[in-house]
Protein backbone atom coordinates (compact mmCIF):
# COMPACT_ATOMS: atom_id res chain seq x y z
CA UNK A 1 0.00 0.00 0.00
CA UNK A 2 2.51 2.35 0.74
CA UNK A 3 4.91 1.28 -1.78
CA UNK A 4 2.21 2.46 -4.39
CA UNK A 5 1.33 5.58 -2.78
CA UNK A 6 4.73 6.42 -3.34
CA UNK A 7 5.20 5.56 -6.82
CA UNK A 8 1.69 7.23 -7.18
CA UNK A 9 3.92 10.51 -5.96
CA UNK A 10 6.79 9.94 -8.37
CA UNK A 11 4.26 10.36 -11.18
CA UNK A 12 1.70 12.99 -9.87
CA UNK A 13 4.46 15.55 -8.43
CA UNK A 14 5.75 16.22 -12.29
CA UNK A 15 2.64 15.76 -14.04
CA UNK A 16 1.22 18.27 -11.40
CA UNK A 17 4.06 20.54 -12.30
CA UNK A 18 4.26 20.27 -16.18
CA UNK A 19 0.11 20.80 -16.17
CA UNK A 20 0.37 24.26 -13.96
CA UNK A 21 3.28 25.16 -16.03
CA UNK A 22 0.82 24.87 -18.92
CA UNK A 23 -1.72 26.41 -17.22
CA UNK A 24 0.27 29.55 -16.58
CA UNK A 25 1.40 30.20 -20.33
CA UNK A 26 5.18 29.18 -19.23
CA UNK A 27 7.24 27.73 -22.07
CA UNK A 28 11.29 27.95 -22.33
CA UNK A 29 11.46 30.30 -24.82
CA UNK A 30 9.60 33.08 -22.85
CA UNK A 31 11.33 32.54 -20.36
CA UNK A 32 14.97 33.61 -22.62
CA UNK A 33 15.10 37.71 -21.99
CA UNK A 34 14.85 39.61 -24.52
CA UNK A 35 17.89 42.25 -25.80
CA UNK A 36 17.18 45.22 -22.97
CA UNK A 37 16.33 42.80 -20.29
CA UNK A 38 19.74 41.08 -20.97
CA UNK A 39 21.61 44.31 -20.46
CA UNK A 40 20.13 45.45 -17.23
CA UNK A 41 21.02 42.24 -15.96
CA UNK A 42 24.48 42.41 -17.06
CA UNK A 43 24.62 45.97 -15.64
CA UNK A 44 23.49 44.14 -11.96
CA UNK A 45 25.54 41.20 -12.18
CA UNK A 46 28.45 43.90 -12.90
CA UNK A 47 27.24 46.09 -10.56
CA UNK A 48 28.28 43.35 -7.36
CA UNK A 49 31.87 43.87 -8.33
CA UNK A 50 31.91 47.49 -7.82
CA UNK A 51 29.39 48.68 -5.12
CA UNK A 52 29.55 52.65 -4.38
CA UNK A 53 29.43 54.61 -1.24
CA UNK A 54 28.72 57.85 -3.24
CA UNK A 55 24.90 58.46 -4.12
CA UNK A 56 24.90 57.84 -7.86
CA UNK A 57 22.11 60.49 -8.55
CA UNK A 58 23.69 62.96 -6.76
CA UNK A 59 27.49 62.53 -6.28
CA UNK A 60 28.07 64.84 -3.18
CA UNK A 61 26.35 62.52 -1.31
CA UNK A 62 27.75 60.05 1.07
CA UNK A 63 25.83 56.53 1.39
CA UNK A 64 27.67 55.26 4.15
CA UNK A 65 25.80 57.19 7.10
CA UNK A 66 22.24 56.13 5.68
CA UNK A 67 23.64 52.25 5.10
CA UNK A 68 24.80 52.79 8.63
CA UNK A 69 21.36 54.14 9.59
CA UNK A 70 18.97 51.73 7.60
CA UNK A 71 21.51 48.68 9.15
CA UNK A 72 20.61 50.43 12.58
CA UNK A 73 16.88 50.60 12.21
CA UNK A 74 16.78 46.93 10.21
CA UNK A 75 18.20 45.29 14.04
CA UNK A 76 15.83 47.67 16.04
CA UNK A 77 12.80 46.42 13.70
CA UNK A 78 13.62 42.72 13.95
CA UNK A 79 14.21 43.11 18.15
CA UNK A 80 11.12 44.72 18.52
CA UNK A 81 9.07 42.56 16.25
CA UNK A 82 11.14 39.20 17.37
CA UNK A 83 10.92 40.23 21.38
CA UNK A 84 6.68 40.44 20.96
CA UNK A 85 6.81 37.84 18.97
CA UNK A 86 8.15 35.60 21.56
CA UNK A 87 6.56 36.75 24.37
CA UNK A 88 2.94 36.46 22.49
CA UNK A 89 4.72 32.84 20.95
CA UNK A 90 5.31 31.49 24.33
CA UNK A 91 1.94 32.18 25.72
CA UNK A 92 0.14 30.90 23.14
CA UNK A 93 2.41 27.98 23.05
CA UNK A 94 1.25 26.88 26.37
CA UNK A 95 -2.34 27.32 25.84
CA UNK A 96 -2.00 25.08 22.68
CA UNK A 97 0.21 22.70 24.33
CA UNK A 98 -1.70 19.18 25.05
CA UNK A 99 0.49 18.85 28.19
CA UNK A 100 -1.05 21.98 29.67
CA UNK A 101 -4.19 21.17 29.90
CA UNK A 102 -3.73 17.02 30.59
CA UNK A 103 -2.23 18.82 33.81
CA UNK A 104 -5.80 19.95 35.14
CA UNK A 105 -7.75 16.62 35.19
CA UNK A 106 -11.21 19.40 35.54
CA UNK A 107 -10.41 20.05 31.79
CA UNK A 108 -10.41 16.58 30.45
CA UNK A 109 -14.17 17.11 28.78
CA UNK A 110 -13.34 20.14 26.45
CA UNK A 111 -9.39 19.89 26.75
CA UNK A 112 -9.27 19.38 22.40
CA UNK A 113 -11.97 22.42 22.39
CA UNK A 114 -9.02 24.33 24.50
CA UNK A 115 -5.69 23.71 22.57
CA UNK A 116 -8.21 23.24 19.47
CA UNK A 117 -9.21 26.97 19.33
CA UNK A 118 -5.69 27.45 20.33
CA UNK A 119 -4.03 25.80 17.19
CA UNK A 120 -6.61 27.32 15.19
CA UNK A 121 -5.90 30.63 15.56
CA UNK A 122 -2.08 30.02 15.81
CA UNK A 123 -2.73 28.67 12.38
CA UNK A 124 -5.00 31.95 11.34
CA UNK A 125 -1.73 34.53 12.39
CA UNK A 126 0.57 32.31 10.58
CA UNK A 127 -1.25 31.39 7.27
CA UNK A 128 -1.89 35.22 6.62
CA UNK A 129 2.74 36.21 5.45
CA UNK A 130 3.88 39.67 6.99
CA UNK A 131 3.76 41.44 4.08
CA UNK A 132 0.02 40.91 3.63
CA UNK A 133 -0.47 42.06 7.27
CA UNK A 134 1.95 44.95 6.67
CA UNK A 135 -0.49 46.00 3.93
CA UNK A 136 -3.74 45.42 5.90
CA UNK A 137 -2.08 47.63 8.72
CA UNK A 138 -0.80 50.38 6.69
CA UNK A 139 -4.62 50.81 5.07
CA UNK A 140 -5.20 50.76 8.59
CA UNK A 141 -2.51 53.03 10.69
CA UNK A 142 -0.55 54.58 7.73
CA UNK A 143 3.54 54.34 7.68
CA UNK A 144 3.57 53.97 11.35
CA UNK A 145 6.45 52.25 12.98
CA UNK A 146 4.56 50.09 15.67
CA UNK A 147 2.07 49.00 12.37
CA UNK A 148 5.02 47.35 11.26
CA UNK A 149 6.81 45.41 13.77
CA UNK A 150 3.02 44.21 14.56
CA UNK A 151 3.10 43.35 11.18
CA UNK A 152 5.96 40.85 11.36
CA UNK A 153 5.07 40.09 15.42
CA UNK A 154 1.66 38.41 14.50
CA UNK A 155 2.96 35.66 11.90
CA UNK A 156 6.42 34.68 13.84
CA UNK A 157 4.07 34.57 17.02
CA UNK A 158 2.09 32.20 15.35
CA UNK A 159 5.09 30.33 14.29
CA UNK A 160 6.79 31.05 17.39
CA UNK A 161 3.90 29.34 19.35
CA UNK A 162 3.61 26.32 16.99
CA UNK A 163 6.97 25.24 17.51
CA UNK A 164 7.18 26.04 20.78
CA UNK A 165 3.96 23.97 21.81
CA UNK A 166 5.34 21.27 20.04
CA UNK A 167 8.45 21.38 21.46
CA UNK A 168 6.84 21.03 25.37
CA UNK A 169 4.54 18.48 23.91
CA UNK A 170 7.99 16.14 22.97
CA UNK A 171 10.26 17.07 25.77
CA UNK A 172 11.21 14.29 27.65
CA UNK A 173 8.96 13.88 30.51
CA UNK A 174 11.29 12.22 33.21
CA UNK A 175 12.24 15.24 35.10
CA UNK A 176 8.45 15.96 35.17
CA UNK A 177 7.66 13.19 36.43
CA UNK A 178 10.07 12.86 39.25
CA UNK A 179 8.80 16.20 40.29
CA UNK A 180 5.44 15.00 40.93
CA UNK A 181 6.25 12.24 42.64
CA UNK A 182 8.13 14.86 45.02
CA UNK A 183 4.72 16.25 45.63
CA UNK A 184 4.78 18.83 43.24
CA UNK A 185 2.13 20.71 41.42
CA UNK A 186 1.09 20.57 38.39
CA UNK A 187 2.14 24.08 37.67
CA UNK A 188 5.27 23.18 39.26
CA UNK A 189 5.61 20.02 37.38
CA UNK A 190 4.76 21.74 33.88
CA UNK A 191 7.35 25.14 34.96
CA UNK A 192 10.10 22.98 36.41
CA UNK A 193 9.58 19.63 34.84
CA UNK A 194 8.75 20.40 31.35
CA UNK A 195 9.59 23.92 30.37
CA UNK A 196 13.03 23.50 31.63
CA UNK A 197 13.48 20.45 29.55
CA UNK A 198 11.95 22.19 26.70
CA UNK A 199 13.75 25.62 27.02
CA UNK A 200 17.41 24.91 24.92
CA UNK A 201 15.21 23.96 21.86
CA UNK A 202 13.17 26.80 21.81
CA UNK A 203 15.90 29.36 22.52
CA UNK A 204 17.79 27.91 19.51
CA UNK A 205 14.87 28.43 17.66
CA UNK A 206 13.90 31.60 18.16
CA UNK A 207 17.43 32.71 17.43
CA UNK A 208 16.60 31.47 14.11
CA UNK A 209 13.66 33.35 13.58
CA UNK A 210 15.37 36.49 14.37
CA UNK A 211 17.60 36.18 11.54
CA UNK A 212 14.34 35.88 9.44
CA UNK A 213 12.62 38.55 11.42
CA UNK A 214 16.34 40.53 10.23
CA UNK A 215 15.22 39.91 6.43
CA UNK A 216 11.26 40.44 6.83
CA UNK A 217 12.26 43.74 8.63
CA UNK A 218 14.56 44.65 5.32
CA UNK A 219 11.79 43.59 2.94
CA UNK A 220 8.92 45.86 5.58
CA UNK A 221 11.28 48.29 3.78
CA UNK A 222 9.71 48.64 0.11
CA UNK A 223 6.64 50.07 2.34
CA UNK A 224 8.67 53.05 3.12
CA UNK A 225 10.01 51.90 6.34
CA UNK A 226 13.46 52.97 6.96
CA UNK A 227 15.18 49.96 6.80
CA UNK A 228 17.62 48.47 4.28
CA UNK A 229 14.67 47.14 2.23
CA UNK A 230 13.54 50.72 1.55
CA UNK A 231 17.06 51.67 -0.13
CA UNK A 232 17.07 48.58 -1.67
CA UNK A 233 14.16 49.33 -3.78
CA UNK A 234 14.78 52.84 -4.38
CA UNK A 235 18.06 52.48 -5.99
CA UNK A 236 16.86 49.22 -7.75
CA UNK A 237 13.93 51.32 -9.22
CA UNK A 238 16.26 54.15 -10.30
CA UNK A 239 18.40 51.32 -11.95
CA UNK A 240 21.36 52.26 -9.06
CA UNK A 241 22.79 49.11 -8.84
CA UNK A 242 26.22 50.14 -7.51
CA UNK A 243 24.12 51.89 -4.80
CA UNK A 244 21.48 48.77 -4.27
CA UNK A 245 25.24 46.69 -3.48
CA UNK A 246 25.99 47.99 -0.73
CA UNK A 247 22.24 48.27 0.71
CA UNK A 248 22.77 44.22 -0.34
CA UNK A 249 26.09 44.06 1.19
CA UNK A 250 24.95 45.63 4.18
CA UNK A 251 22.21 43.40 4.82
CA UNK A 252 24.58 40.17 4.11
CA UNK A 253 26.90 41.01 6.51
CA UNK A 254 24.14 41.91 9.38
CA UNK A 255 22.67 38.13 8.33
CA UNK A 256 25.75 36.50 8.95
CA UNK A 257 27.13 38.62 12.05
CA UNK A 258 24.05 37.37 13.73
CA UNK A 259 24.11 33.87 12.23
CA UNK A 260 27.73 33.27 13.78
CA UNK A 261 26.45 34.66 17.24
CA UNK A 262 23.16 33.10 17.67
CA UNK A 263 25.10 29.78 15.73
CA UNK A 264 27.33 30.55 19.19
CA UNK A 265 25.01 30.66 21.50
CA UNK A 266 22.86 27.68 20.41
CA UNK A 267 26.18 25.48 20.43
CA UNK A 268 25.72 26.64 24.17
CA UNK A 269 22.10 26.41 24.85
CA UNK A 270 22.15 22.20 23.66
CA UNK A 271 25.26 21.19 25.01
CA UNK A 272 25.53 17.09 24.83
CA UNK B 1 4.38 6.78 70.76
CA UNK B 2 2.18 6.85 67.55
CA UNK B 3 5.05 6.12 65.40
CA UNK B 4 5.77 2.78 66.54
CA UNK B 5 2.43 1.90 66.61
CA UNK B 6 1.34 2.59 63.11
CA UNK B 7 2.94 0.51 60.41
CA UNK B 8 4.83 3.19 57.50
CA UNK B 9 2.98 1.24 54.75
CA UNK B 10 0.70 -1.62 54.99
CA UNK B 11 -0.12 -4.02 52.14
CA UNK B 12 -3.42 -6.09 52.11
CA UNK B 13 -4.18 -8.34 49.74
CA UNK B 14 -3.03 -5.49 46.85
CA UNK B 15 -2.81 -6.51 43.09
CA UNK B 16 -1.71 -4.88 40.04
CA UNK B 17 -2.03 -5.79 36.70
CA UNK B 18 -0.96 -3.97 33.29
CA UNK B 19 -3.35 -5.08 30.60
CA UNK B 20 -3.08 -8.87 30.75
CA UNK B 21 0.19 -9.10 33.13
CA UNK B 22 0.32 -9.73 36.65
CA UNK B 23 2.49 -6.79 38.09
CA UNK B 24 1.74 -7.09 41.79
CA UNK B 25 -0.58 -10.61 42.90
CA UNK B 26 -2.29 -10.33 46.54
CA UNK B 27 0.51 -8.93 48.40
CA UNK B 28 0.91 -8.58 52.01
CA UNK B 29 2.84 -6.86 54.11
CA UNK B 30 3.88 -4.33 56.51
CA UNK B 31 6.56 -1.93 57.12
CA UNK B 32 7.42 0.04 60.13
CA UNK B 33 8.73 3.06 60.69
CA UNK B 34 12.93 2.85 60.43
CA UNK B 35 12.79 -0.02 58.83
CA UNK B 36 15.64 -0.75 55.96
CA UNK B 37 14.65 -3.27 53.65
CA UNK B 38 15.68 -4.70 50.49
CA UNK B 39 13.29 -6.14 47.56
CA UNK B 40 15.05 -8.46 45.43
CA UNK B 41 14.11 -10.59 42.66
CA UNK B 42 14.83 -11.03 38.98
CA UNK B 43 14.01 -8.82 36.50
CA UNK B 44 10.14 -8.28 35.75
CA UNK B 45 9.43 -10.09 39.17
CA UNK B 46 7.34 -6.61 40.09
CA UNK B 47 10.12 -5.10 42.50
CA UNK B 48 9.64 -1.42 41.19
CA UNK B 49 5.72 -1.63 40.73
CA UNK B 50 5.85 -2.44 44.48
CA UNK B 51 7.75 0.84 45.35
CA UNK B 52 5.62 2.84 43.07
CA UNK B 53 2.90 1.89 44.90
CA UNK B 54 4.09 2.87 48.09
CA UNK B 55 4.14 6.21 46.42
CA UNK B 56 0.85 6.50 44.52
CA UNK B 57 2.02 6.18 41.40
CA UNK B 58 0.79 3.02 40.94
CA UNK B 59 -2.46 2.32 41.82
CA UNK B 60 -4.03 -1.15 43.09
CA UNK B 61 -6.72 -2.57 41.17
CA UNK B 62 -7.49 -4.70 44.15
CA UNK B 63 -6.42 -5.16 47.95
CA UNK B 64 -5.83 -2.00 50.18
CA UNK B 65 -3.02 0.27 50.60
CA UNK B 66 -2.66 2.28 53.43
CA UNK B 67 0.25 4.56 54.56
CA UNK B 68 0.39 5.91 58.27
CA UNK B 69 -2.80 3.90 58.41
CA UNK B 70 -4.57 5.76 55.82
CA UNK B 71 -5.77 4.46 53.13
CA UNK B 72 -4.60 5.34 49.54
CA UNK B 73 -7.65 5.63 48.02
CA UNK B 74 -9.01 7.58 50.59
CA UNK B 75 -6.25 10.85 50.44
CA UNK B 76 -7.63 13.89 48.39
CA UNK B 77 -4.84 14.94 45.78
CA UNK B 78 -3.70 17.55 48.21
CA UNK B 79 -3.51 15.07 50.74
CA UNK B 80 -1.42 12.54 48.14
CA UNK B 81 0.68 15.44 47.44
CA UNK B 82 1.71 16.33 50.75
CA UNK B 83 2.27 13.04 51.55
CA UNK B 84 4.73 12.60 48.69
CA UNK B 85 6.64 15.57 49.59
CA UNK B 86 7.87 13.23 52.68
CA UNK B 87 8.96 10.19 50.63
CA UNK B 88 12.08 10.64 48.68
CA UNK B 89 11.97 8.57 45.81
CA UNK B 90 15.65 7.63 43.92
CA UNK B 91 14.81 6.79 40.33
CA UNK B 92 16.96 4.26 38.63
CA UNK B 93 17.57 6.84 35.51
CA UNK B 94 17.61 9.66 38.15
CA UNK B 95 15.12 11.70 36.25
CA UNK B 96 17.32 15.01 36.56
CA UNK B 97 17.06 18.03 34.74
CA UNK B 98 20.20 17.73 32.43
CA UNK B 99 20.52 21.07 31.09
CA UNK B 100 20.21 22.78 35.04
CA UNK B 101 23.02 23.11 37.83
CA UNK B 102 22.86 20.76 40.35
CA UNK B 103 21.53 23.03 43.25
CA UNK B 104 18.49 23.60 40.59
CA UNK B 105 17.59 19.93 40.59
CA UNK B 106 18.48 19.54 44.39
CA UNK B 107 16.18 22.84 45.40
CA UNK B 108 13.36 21.08 43.25
CA UNK B 109 13.19 18.19 45.82
CA UNK B 110 11.25 20.72 48.02
CA UNK B 111 8.27 22.05 45.34
CA UNK B 112 6.05 19.89 47.38
CA UNK B 113 6.06 22.27 50.54
CA UNK B 114 6.05 25.11 48.65
CA UNK B 115 3.54 27.62 46.85
CA UNK B 116 4.07 28.54 43.10
CA UNK B 117 5.73 31.89 43.71
CA UNK B 118 7.39 31.04 46.45
CA UNK B 119 8.79 28.24 44.18
CA UNK B 120 9.72 30.11 41.46
CA UNK B 121 11.88 32.36 43.70
CA UNK B 122 13.33 29.40 45.12
CA UNK B 123 14.67 27.90 42.25
CA UNK B 124 15.32 30.93 40.43
CA UNK B 125 17.02 32.53 42.67
CA UNK B 126 18.29 30.21 46.03
CA UNK B 127 18.61 32.33 49.35
CA UNK B 128 22.33 31.77 51.66
CA UNK B 129 20.77 29.61 53.95
CA UNK B 130 19.52 27.69 51.06
CA UNK B 131 22.43 27.36 49.23
CA UNK B 132 24.37 26.87 52.56
CA UNK B 133 21.85 23.34 52.96
CA UNK B 134 22.19 21.95 49.22
CA UNK B 135 26.25 21.93 49.97
CA UNK B 136 25.99 19.98 53.07
CA UNK B 137 24.06 17.53 51.64
CA UNK B 138 25.91 17.36 48.71
CA UNK B 139 28.97 16.98 51.28
CA UNK B 140 27.11 14.04 53.04
CA UNK B 141 26.67 12.17 49.19
CA UNK B 142 30.14 12.99 48.29
CA UNK B 143 30.23 16.09 45.60
CA UNK B 144 30.15 18.90 47.40
CA UNK B 145 32.03 20.64 44.62
CA UNK B 146 29.40 19.98 41.57
CA UNK B 147 27.20 22.32 43.64
CA UNK B 148 26.91 25.10 40.59
CA UNK B 149 27.49 22.80 37.89
CA UNK B 150 25.18 21.52 34.84
CA UNK B 151 24.15 17.87 35.73
CA UNK B 152 24.90 16.99 31.90
CA UNK B 153 28.55 17.57 32.80
CA UNK B 154 28.43 14.62 35.37
CA UNK B 155 29.07 11.51 35.33
CA UNK B 156 25.96 8.46 35.72
CA UNK B 157 27.60 7.82 38.86
CA UNK B 158 27.43 11.44 40.47
CA UNK B 159 23.97 11.99 38.55
CA UNK B 160 23.05 9.30 41.39
CA UNK B 161 24.01 11.63 43.70
CA UNK B 162 22.39 14.22 42.83
CA UNK B 163 18.92 12.61 42.83
CA UNK B 164 19.90 11.36 46.36
CA UNK B 165 20.48 14.71 47.47
CA UNK B 166 17.03 15.55 46.26
CA UNK B 167 15.22 13.54 47.74
CA UNK B 168 17.07 14.07 50.97
CA UNK B 169 16.39 17.79 50.58
CA UNK B 170 12.94 17.04 51.20
CA UNK B 171 13.36 16.16 54.46
CA UNK B 172 11.85 12.72 54.15
CA UNK B 173 10.28 10.21 56.42
CA UNK B 174 11.01 7.26 53.88
CA UNK B 175 12.95 6.50 50.95
CA UNK B 176 12.58 4.66 48.02
CA UNK B 177 15.49 3.75 46.03
CA UNK B 178 14.71 1.94 42.62
CA UNK B 179 17.57 -0.25 41.71
CA UNK B 180 20.17 2.80 42.52
CA UNK B 181 23.28 1.09 41.68
CA UNK B 182 22.39 -0.09 38.03
CA UNK B 183 23.91 2.40 36.60
CA UNK B 184 27.14 2.41 38.38
CA UNK B 185 30.39 0.14 38.52
CA UNK B 186 30.34 -2.36 41.24
CA UNK B 187 33.16 -0.72 43.44
CA UNK B 188 30.69 2.47 43.16
CA UNK B 189 27.34 0.20 43.91
CA UNK B 190 28.68 -1.55 47.37
CA UNK B 191 29.89 2.95 48.67
CA UNK B 192 26.04 3.95 47.81
CA UNK B 193 23.84 0.97 49.25
CA UNK B 194 26.53 1.52 52.42
CA UNK B 195 25.18 5.24 51.82
CA UNK B 196 22.05 5.10 51.26
CA UNK B 197 21.81 2.32 54.65
CA UNK B 198 23.72 4.80 56.87
CA UNK B 199 22.51 7.87 55.64
CA UNK B 200 18.57 6.21 56.69
CA UNK B 201 20.11 4.89 59.98
CA UNK B 202 21.10 8.62 61.33
CA UNK B 203 18.15 10.37 59.74
CA UNK B 204 15.95 7.50 61.08
CA UNK B 205 14.30 6.68 57.80
CA UNK B 206 12.64 4.12 56.69
CA UNK B 207 14.41 2.71 53.79
CA UNK B 208 13.10 0.35 51.09
CA UNK B 209 15.44 -0.47 47.86
CA UNK B 210 14.57 -2.71 44.92
CA UNK B 211 18.51 -4.53 44.48
CA UNK B 212 19.24 -6.97 41.84
CA UNK B 213 22.97 -7.71 43.50
CA UNK B 214 22.09 -10.09 45.79
CA UNK B 215 25.54 -9.94 48.08
CA UNK B 216 24.46 -6.27 48.95
CA UNK B 217 21.03 -6.91 49.93
CA UNK B 218 22.30 -9.87 52.00
CA UNK B 219 25.09 -7.40 53.38
CA UNK B 220 23.22 -4.15 54.08
CA UNK B 221 19.42 -4.91 54.65
CA UNK B 222 18.33 -6.62 57.81
CA UNK B 223 15.44 -7.95 56.36
CA UNK B 224 14.61 -8.63 52.97
CA UNK B 225 11.68 -9.33 50.51
CA UNK B 226 11.98 -11.62 47.77
CA UNK B 227 9.70 -11.56 44.11
CA UNK B 228 8.95 -13.34 41.33
CA UNK B 229 6.36 -13.13 38.72
CA UNK B 230 4.69 -10.20 41.02
CA UNK B 231 4.44 -12.76 44.28
CA UNK B 232 6.29 -11.97 47.04
CA UNK B 233 8.04 -15.59 47.75
CA UNK B 234 9.77 -14.93 50.80
CA UNK B 235 9.86 -11.76 53.46
CA UNK B 236 11.81 -12.47 56.81
CA UNK B 237 15.28 -11.61 58.41
CA UNK B 238 18.25 -11.52 55.96
CA UNK B 239 19.41 -13.46 58.72
CA UNK B 240 17.14 -16.84 58.30
CA UNK B 241 17.65 -16.62 54.74
CA UNK B 242 19.80 -19.38 53.34
CA UNK B 243 21.16 -20.03 49.92
CA UNK B 244 18.92 -21.83 48.27
CA UNK B 245 16.08 -19.57 49.36
CA UNK B 246 17.80 -17.31 46.79
CA UNK B 247 18.46 -20.04 44.18
CA UNK B 248 14.49 -20.56 44.47
CA UNK B 249 13.62 -17.28 43.68
CA UNK B 250 15.59 -16.99 40.74
CA UNK B 251 14.49 -20.28 39.75
CA UNK B 252 11.30 -19.77 39.80
CA UNK B 253 11.61 -17.52 37.12
CA UNK B 254 12.15 -19.97 34.38
CA UNK B 255 15.09 -20.56 34.56
CA UNK B 256 16.65 -16.94 34.75
CA UNK B 257 20.28 -17.12 35.69
CA UNK B 258 21.54 -15.69 38.83
CA UNK B 259 22.38 -11.50 38.30
CA UNK B 260 25.13 -10.37 40.01
CA UNK B 261 24.98 -13.08 42.81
Amino acid sequence: MRVRSRSFLVVAVPVAGILSAAYLGLSPTRLWPGEGHWRVLGQFVGAAFSPTLTSESDLAINILPRTLRATWNTVVFAVAAISLSIVGGAILAVVASERWWRLFPVTRSVRPLLYGSARALIAFMRSIHEIIWALALLAAFGLNTVAAVIAISIPYAGTLAKVFSEMLDEAPDDAAQALRMAGASSLQVFAFGLVPRALPDMGAYAFYRFECALRSAAILGFFGFPTLGKYIYESCGELYFREAWTYLYALVALIVVVELWSGALRRRLTVV
Amino acid sequence: MKKTSTPRFTLDQVSVRFRENQAVERADLEIAPGELVGIVGPSGAGKTTLLRLLIGAVRPDSGTLRVDGIAMRDRSARDLRALRSRIGFIHQDHRLVPNQRVITNVVAGRLGRLGFLRSLIEIGWPRRSEVVQVHRILDRVGIPEKIFERVDSLSGGQMQRVAVARALYQEPESLLADEPVSSVDPARARDTVEQLTRIAREEDLTLCVTLHNLELAREFFPRLIGMSRGRIVFDCRTADLFDSDFQKLFALDSGEMLQNA
